[in-house]
């Protein structure tokens, strides 16, 4: 997946930084991250993360012992983590040369 | 607000899971249940009705745009029904604008002309959708390739 990564990939992938999740607990995390401005539906999010399951970067891991059989944890594979990390350099140059270029980034409205 | 939101939407939203290609539904499908089920939860526990009818509709319209994207995903069968289906219409559509329509008469001695009229309009009529449905399927082809390249 050459180029800048969909935002619905950077969400889930940084999502998942911080360890396993399950589908639901993924999309609660990315409206927690993005202070409820991002909201994922079921399809767009279970599609996103079966084109990441193909690409390896995702892999599915063990659930914990007293959860519903139903749902799959899902975690980073070290190829996704280096695709993140890509992705937060290559954002990070962007907002560095938008300083550079003295570009006033606004500060983000109190929810 | 003690009172739950029924599980009938639970199972509506079961039931729609089928327009999901087989492969997706059988793979994620327990698992857009489980969120649909405690989504709707959560938002009845945050607010009530009006939070569950505002995820409802999220739902609603990303299901709509998800299941268009996983057909066109799923693969050249469907593309190809796709394709055909809107290529008839289309021509079906033009034929009647552009292809002369033999009368419909009691026959003469001109019912060879007539009828090499009619096998004539066949033709082009056919040629036309064999034509756009090539087209379209490319067209759509060109658009899953794209779809996965994202």
């Amino acid at each position: 997946m050459p180029g800048p990564l969909t935002p619905a990939v950077f969400h889930i992938l940084l999502a998942l930084a911080g360890g396993r999740l399950h589908g639901y607990a993924i999309s609660k995390e990315i409206l927690r991250q993005t202070g409820g401005q991002v909201q994922m539906g079921p399809g767009t999010l279970y599609g996103t993360l079966q084109r990441l399951l193909d690409l390896s970067w995702l892999e599915v891991s063990e659930a914990p012992g007293d959860e519903d059989e139903r749902r799959r944890y899902y975690r980073l594979t070290g190829l996704g983590r280096r695709a993140l990390q890509a992705e937060v350099h290559r954002m990070d140059s962007l907002v560095r040369a938008a300083r550079t270029a003295r570009i006033k980034i606004p500060k983000p409205r109190a929810t | 607000m003690n009172a739950a939101p029924p599980t009938a939407a639970t199972h509506l939203y079961k039931t729609l899971l089928y327009l999901y290609p087989a492969a997706f539904r059988q793979e994620f499908g327990d698992e857009m249940v489980c969120d649909f089920d405690d989504g709707t939860g959560d938002a009845w526990t945050a607010g009530g009705w009006p939070r569950v009818f505002a995820f409802w509709t999220i739902v609603s319209a990303d299901f709509m745009w998800t299941v268009l994207i996983q057909w066109l995903r799923s693969g050249w069968p469907v593309l190809i029904a796709i394709s055909a289906t809107w290529s008839l219409s289309c021509c079906v559509l033009l034929a009647q604008q552009f292809v002369p329509r033999p009368e419909l008469r009691t026959p003469r001695n001109r019912t060879e002309e007539e009828m090499m009229l009619m096998m004539l309009s066949a033709v082009v009529v056919f040629v036309l959708i064999a034509v756009t449905i090539i087209v379209t399927a490319a067209f759509w082809a060109l658009v899953v390739r794209r779809t996965r390249r994202a």
